[in-house]
């Protein structure tokens, strides 16, 4: 309980700063006022909740049709598709956003289509744009989760409705959909969020949101009490969203009945073929055509050894970083998550929500919040790894719990005090029951943040020691200089890496499926 | 369960613990240096410059000096913004910034100590700081770059402030949001007024002038022939001549002390540590001093192509020498005063 609070402590980090910042400066009232009550404010407020909106349910319903199709069908090739649909985790948004400029413009792979169809240069921009390229990267946020829901439903309900004559929709409708909407509202809530604080992509593509302009406050006027109040009200709008969220999941309904779930299985018969160019679109959209055109950059690079000396350091800090990030992030958020799933109550709802904020702040603000803190209470772990890790561990809490939460969900006490009643001691049940089923949640947690944590920049670049380079840290630095042809072997490098753990992790999943 | 509730809470501190300090080192030892005086000294510098641009000479100060050069990238602002964070408590003995207003507004805090005068007096007193706390390393004058394929010089008009005629409607290109465009902007209130300024600002926006994050992306928009002329620094189609001599675009360098062709300063200053550190500013302005010399200035010369701003030192590609660049005569300090600068921008709709 006290580790508990103490978590939850560590997430209330930058809340606190941000209203030191604001209440500390001189003039903070005034300001305050005439921010709250601004039309801008609210203009930006619209912009980031419509965009939110209109990612959140684009990516649910992506996600949720390329479920089914991979995860609940007899569909073709349909381990290949479950790592093709997820590796557009593995590609930053900014990434994507480049690509997709760079795309339609003259000279780029479909910048002909701008030329047949007449169009002005750079129409390729603003709230549209950015939510065709975020639905495309954020998409596998939810798709994972509502996965893994699938494999965790059953199909004896579905059944029952069909045997008591309802349709096929019906009874999808009414015995399959409950399953797994705690899933779904909890990828949705990381889609939405991840919206919200997201910065490359909405700043290439110039859609006014909240962290945009808190990014433009930071960058034009150094004016950090306008970014902190800018950041409140974003504060404002992710608690919006999470009570929205635990709205639509209400109460929870995943039924556990202690037996092996029989996940169901569609016959798709002669439709099974048509469920393969809906992945093969999706997947040409979010992973073939940002890969032509990274490969495209690399073919125009001159040089490739200086590039290279700069590269392998850097790969092989984002390995060693992002390992101990995420087995730390695990590690810290295993008590939240079985707090959340074993002892439901007011207070434990609320550490769960706090370890969310962090997840849709903008990393700047992370950054500076550890900065604050650490320079006054701890000064020398300041300019260390361990900052950095910090700054992870407030960012990517929240994603860690929700397939730990999951995990413990299926362990159930009643599981557990029934091997006790058996006789098996501690270690025996721990080893033989609880482990065994926490492993799943704990490996895509695994992998949720160790994606993140190599794709992380912000955070990244204000808090690593001096003299440090990850791979986004050296991919920012080319983009930032135009320099695309020596940006892309990290970017292709970085993909390849999260892609290779997205591969294990299913692999492993499929092993897992055959021997049950 | 109490006990093990408290033995956890005693694992997660050592847990914390450990990755605090022993994770210090994956890739470099990072304890702050202040009390390392002996020779060789390791120096940290946060730059907002990237590395492919000045790495190249800080590897010519560690070669030449046998001192070490730890450096800590990011944007200008972005590493501003974190200098104001720290106060006192910053490791970094040196700040190399993109810019003049980020240096003004490190100076107007008080976060920066005054550099020697046999430091300053290296450059001529319109590109460093009055009171001595920064000083201008390389310059990067405003043009208006044009696509020579679409217009002529002599179509040029004779101020940045007759592009609002209608005849350059949907032909211009330009980055409100890009620092050196705000300092341009800052430089023309300064000069114009607030009122001409918002009004040319919002005549360039009846132009449909059409926005781009930056620079370098409105360079390379011009030569793709996006856009006729665009708001830019001078020294990004060098880098483009540089890859491609046939690059259809040139400058052009408005005459008469025009606002558009303000002259601004990539620097250097040295944040003031919270108790004086006679060695720190030392080796501190070593470097500093390094960075004015005739290597380094031939150095940024030839791979940035911005104006070396020591004395007696020529521009590279044949570039006009600074002397005949007419600058609006201004105190760079005051390029500080963005916050009036964005609230016109954000007034007029070209910033959000």
């Amino acid at each position: 309980m006290i580790l508990c609070l103490s978590i939850g402590l560590l997430a209330l980090t930058p809340l606190a700063y941000l209203l030191v910042r604001t209440i500390g400066e001189t003039g903070g009232g005034t300001k305050t006022s005439s921010f709250l009550f601004s039309l801008r404010t609210l203009e930006h407020a619209g912009t980031s909740l419509g965009l939110a909106a209109v990612v959140t349910t684009a990516s649910t319903l992506i996600a949720l049709f390329l479920a089914l199709c991979t995860g609940a069908s007899d569909l073709p090739f349909r381990r290949t598709c479950t790592v093709l649909v997820v590796c557009p985790l593995a590609i930053p948004c900014y990434v994507g956003a480049a690509v997709y400029i760079g795309t339609f413009s003259p000279g780029g792979l479909l910048g002909g289509a701008s030329e047949i169809l007449g169009v002005r240069y750079g129409w390729f921009s603003g709230f549209w744009a950015s939510a065709f390229v975020l639905t495309l990267f954020t998409y596998p946020l939810a798709y994972l989760p509502i996965r893994a829901g699938l494999s965790r439903s059953d199909r004896t309900l579905l059944e029952a409705a069909r045997s008591l004559g309802h349709s096929r929709t019906r009874a999808w409708v009414h015995g399959m959909l409950p399953q797994i909407r705690t899933s779904m509202v909890a990828g949705s809530l990381m889609v939405a969020l991840y919206t919200l604080s997201e910065f490359g992509a909405v700043s290439m593509l110039r859609c006014n949101t909240f962290t945009r302009v808190i990014y433009l406050e930071y960058e034009s006027a150094f004016d950090r009490t306008g970014a902190a109040l800018s950041s409140l009200a974003l504060v404002a709008l992710i608690g919006l969203i999470l009570l929205l969220g635990e709205w639509m999941r209400g109460r929870n309904t995943s039924g556990q009945t202690g037996r092996p779930a029989r996940p169901c299985r569609w016959r798709l018969g002669r439709w099974r073929w048509l469920g393969v160019p809906g992945v093969g679109v999706v997947t040409l959209l979010s992973v073939g055509i940002p890969l032509t055109s990274i490969f495209r950059w690399w073919g125009r690079s001159h040089s490739t050894d200086p590039v290279l000396d700069a590269i392998l350091p850097a790969l092989v800090t984002t390995m060693v970083l992002a390992v101990v990030a995420a087995v730390v992030v695990v590690i810290l958020a295993l008590p939240t998550s079985m707090l959340a799933s074993r002892y439901p109550s007011k207070l434990s709802r609320m550490i769960e929500r706090i370890t969310h904020i962090g997840f849709g702040l903008p990393g700047i603000v992370i950054g500076l919040a550890l900065v604050f803190v650490v320079l006054r209470f701890l000064p020398a772990v300041y300019q260390t790894w361990g900052i950095v890790i910090a700054g992870y561990v407030i960012l990517f809490l929240a994603q860690a719990t929700g397939p730990l939460r999951a995990g413990f969900d299926r362990a159930p006490r009643p599981l557990e005090d029934a091997a006790r009643t058996l006789g098996a001691r501690w270690p025996r049940r721990l080893r033989r029951i609880t482990i065994p089923l926490l492993v799943p949640g704990m490996s895509s947690a695994f992998l949720l943040v160790f994606i993140s944590t190599t794709k992380e920049l912000p955070n990244t670049l204000l808090l690593a020691p001096a003299g440090s380079h990850t791979l986004s840290t050296r991919i920012w630095q080319y983009t930032e200089e135009a320099m695309y042809a020596e940006s892309a072997l990290p970017a292709l490098i970085l993909i390849a890496l999260s892609a290779m753990m997205v591969a294990g992790l299913v692999w492993r999943e499929g092993m897992v499926e055959k021997t049950a | 369960m109490r006990n093990r509730t408290v033995m956890n809470s005693f694992l997660v501190t050592t847990i914390l613990a450990l990755t605090g300090i022993g994770f210090a080192d994956p890739a470099s030892e990072t304890e702050p240096t202040q009390e390392k005086v002996e020779s060789p000294a390791e120096i940290i510098v946060y730059s907002g410059r990237s590395e492919s641009l000045i790495g190249p000479a800080l590897k010519k100060y560690e070669d030449a000096t046998g001192n070490t050069v730890k450096v800590k990238y990011g944007s200008t602002s972005g590493l501003t913004a974190l200098l104001l964070e720290e106060g006192g408590a910053t490791p970094a003995h040196v700040f190399i910034a993109q810019d003049a207003g980020a240096l003004g507004a490190l100076a107007k805090n008080r976060r920066l100590a005054p550099i020697s005068d046999s430091v300053l007096v290296e450059v001529e007193p319109r590109f460093r700081s009055p009171a001595g706390h920064w000083v201008g390393v390389t310059g990067r004058a405003r043009s208006v770059a044009y696509n020579t394929n679409a217009m002529n010089p002599s179509d040029m008009p004779d101020s940045i402030r007759d592009f609002t005629d209608p005849k350059w409607k949907g032909r211009i290109g330009w980055a409100p949001g890009n620092g050196s465009f705000q300092a341009f902007v800052t430089a023309m209130r300064m000069r114009d007024g607030d009122a001409k300024t918002e009004a040319w600002l919002r005549g360039i926006m009846a132009n449909e002038a059409v926005v781009y994050p930056k620079n370098s992306a409105i360079v390379r928009a011009l030569g793709a022939g996006e856009v006729d002329l665009g708001f830019v620094n001078h020294y990004y189609l060098y880098r483009f001549l540089s890859e491609d001599p046939e690059f259809p675009v040139k400058n052009h360098f408005l005459p008469n002390g025009d606002p558009g062709t303000l002259v601004n300063v990539a620097g250097a200053c040295m944040p003031k540590p919270a108790t004086p550190d006679a060695a720190r500013v030392a080796q501190a302005e070593e470097l500093i001093r390094f960075l004015l010399d005739e290597e380094a200035q031939t150095y940024f010369a030839t791979t940035t192509y911005e104006y070396p701003l020591a004395k007696g030192i020529a521009p590279a590609m044949n570039m006009p020498p600074l002397s005949s660049i007419e600058t609006p005569d201004m105190d760079l300090s005051n390029l500080d005063d963005l916050e009036g600068t964005l609230v016109m921008l954000r007034k007029v709709g070209a910033l959000p």
